[in-house]
């Protein structure tokens, strides 16, 4: 309870359904085209209406925290798709990826410092845009939650007898922790959404632990990455987890190729199908998962796990 | 405070200026090497990576040891330490500015060649992304791919114009073609 009190402000702030808008992440529409299709299948049947626009251009995460774009770049790139959301009326902003949550809060912050929207505030009203700042970012776990009543109501498929260990990612959990609807050192909202539902969810030593991409890590030293997977990946061994579900795609794609690389490198045999809390969230309100989430897609195939799960009685 | 501050070398005094100056990173001279930062580190656990010491060179005026080091380039951005640090320093902001200057000084791209596929989709197409499953994205009713219209990418380029990303991309494009050549003559002579 003190818990909610202390986020209760961008708690409160979080629709419970009508129009949001949905920001296009560049990773999930080329890597798990899967997951937009459960946030879109998922969300429509809770009551909200996607809203997505053709003149939105990439978060651009990967350079901002390569160093390869300053703070002013970022911002304004990000100012002009928050004045596209803001001609189509819509306040809320929902992201299905750690990255975009991250640099849209990290660039509506930097907007309300005077000194740097000067500058965007110039450039932008050469190309007839105006500069908006008052937004709420949403990271679509948190609109799951904060909807959890909805989804047991629509529940179609029951978890009992899943064991599902969580990982929420560095981006979402430490880089805005004022913008998050729970602790960043004990987070515990995919937990709560797995009990609700049926499942059980089982904690493990390392869930804190970064995926191992480090964002530049994996190219950069990939020795150091795959250590670093390792640790993680090994603490979740112990416990041994039907799946893993995870908030960010970045993350998920680390979290499969991981499993393959450790398997040949060090001598460790998993095979944790990973999924993106849209997806678990899609099978819990019954969409297929091949023909309706191309669950058969994924490099690890969850199918064999889910195929045990019953419908609510 | 003041005894840190005498600890600086007068003549180097420039580097810690330089840093407090460039962004709002809290009060990093207030560092009482507690070693929170170190002890949940998972570059730390694995490499000599150590932001204790980094805080040191730092305040030691040592900016050339760091900025040409490997050791700035072994964190994982995780941001436990940030938020962990009981004076609040923003570590992870720190690490990105030390990055910057080794980038600034023309030895910090060798790390990041693999980024020139990335940077130059997105100067290109307006979004970064990799090979797309065009037909899989269509059996479960997804538009083709991430259009984005010839009006946004005009305005997009404007913006790259503008806050002179499309030239310091260029540049680091150029470097690292420079650097891709000349592994190639090394190799060839080798």
């Amino acid at each position: 309870m003190q818990e909610q009190l202390k986020y209760k402000n961008k708690y409160d702030l979080i629709p419970e359904s009508g129009e949001v808008y949905l920001f296009r992440s560049c990773t999930i529409n080329s890597l798990y085209p899967g997951v937009e299709a459960a946030t879109r299948k998922s969300l429509k049947i809770l009551g909200f209406t996607i809203l997505t626009s053709d003149e939105q251009t990439c978060c651009t995460d990967p350079l901002y925290y390569s160093n390869l774009e300053n703070d002013l770049q970022m911002t304004t790139i990000m100012a002009r798709n928050l004045s596209i959301v803001e001609n189509l009326h819509i306040k809320n902003i929902i992201t299905e990826c750690n990255g975009c949550f991250a640099t849209l809060t990290h660039a509506v912050q930097n907007l309300k410092k005077p000194e740097i929207r000067m500058k965007v505030e110039e450039i932008l009203s050469k190309i007839n845009y105006k500069v908006y700042d008052d937004f709420t970012i949403i990271h679509i776990l948190e609109l799951y939650y904060k909807i959890l009543p909805k989804i047991l109501k629509y529940r179609k498929i029951d978890l009992s007898g899943l064991k599902i260990a969580s990982h929420y990612g560095c981006n979402y959990l430490r880089t805005h922790p004022e913008n998050i609807i729970t602790n960043p050192l004990l987070p515990d909202l995919i937990e709560k959404i797995v009990e609700k539902c049926g499942g059980t969810p089982t904690l493990y030593t390392e869930r804190d632990c970064c995926c191992g991409a480090g964002i530049i890590q994996r190219n950069i030293n990939p020795d150091l990455s795959l250590e670093v997977s390792y640790q993680k990946m090994r603490s979740l061994a112990e416990v041994e987890p039907d799946l893993i579900v995870t908030i960010c795609p970045f993350c998920m794609s680390t979290l499969e190729n991981c499993q393959f690389s450790l398997e040949v490198e060090k001598d460790l045999e998993l095979s944790i199908p990973v999924l993106h809390i849209s997806e678990l969230i899609a099978i819990i309100l019954g969409f297929d998962p091949i023909s309706d989430l191309a669950l058969n897609s994924h490099k690890i195939n969850p199918l064999d796990i889910l195929k045990n799960l019953k419908p609510i009685s | 405070m003041a005894e840190v501050e005498s600890k600086v070398k007068e003549s180097e005094l420039s580097f810690y200026d330089e840093i407090l100056n460039t962004e709002d990173i809290g009060p990093f001279i207030d560092c009482m090497t507690c070693g929170k930062c170190v002890g949940d580190c998972i570059a730390a656990a694995n490499t000599d990576f150590n932001f204790r010491q980094i805080i040191q060179k730092i305040l030691y005026g040592n900016k050339d040891e760091l900025i040409n080091s490997d050791e700035i380039w072994k964190c994982f951005l995780c941001g436990l330490c940030t938020i962990k640090c009981p004076k609040n320093i923003q570590i992870k902001k720190l690490i990105l500015i030390l990055r910057n200057l080794a980038l600034q000084s023309g030895k910090g791209c060798k790390y990041l060649k693999y980024m020139s596929d990335i940077l130059t989709s997105f100067l290109k197409h307006g979004i970064i992304t990799g090979r797309l499953n065009k037909n899989l994205r269509e059996e479960l009713g997804l538009p083709k791919e991430f259009k984005i219209s010839e009006k946004t990418m005009s305005e997009l380029k404007f913006i790259l114009d503008e806050t002179g990303l499309n030239s310091k991309s260029k540049e680091f494009l150029d470097i690292c073609t420079r650097e891709f050549m000349k592994s190639i003559v090394e190799g060839n002579e080798e």
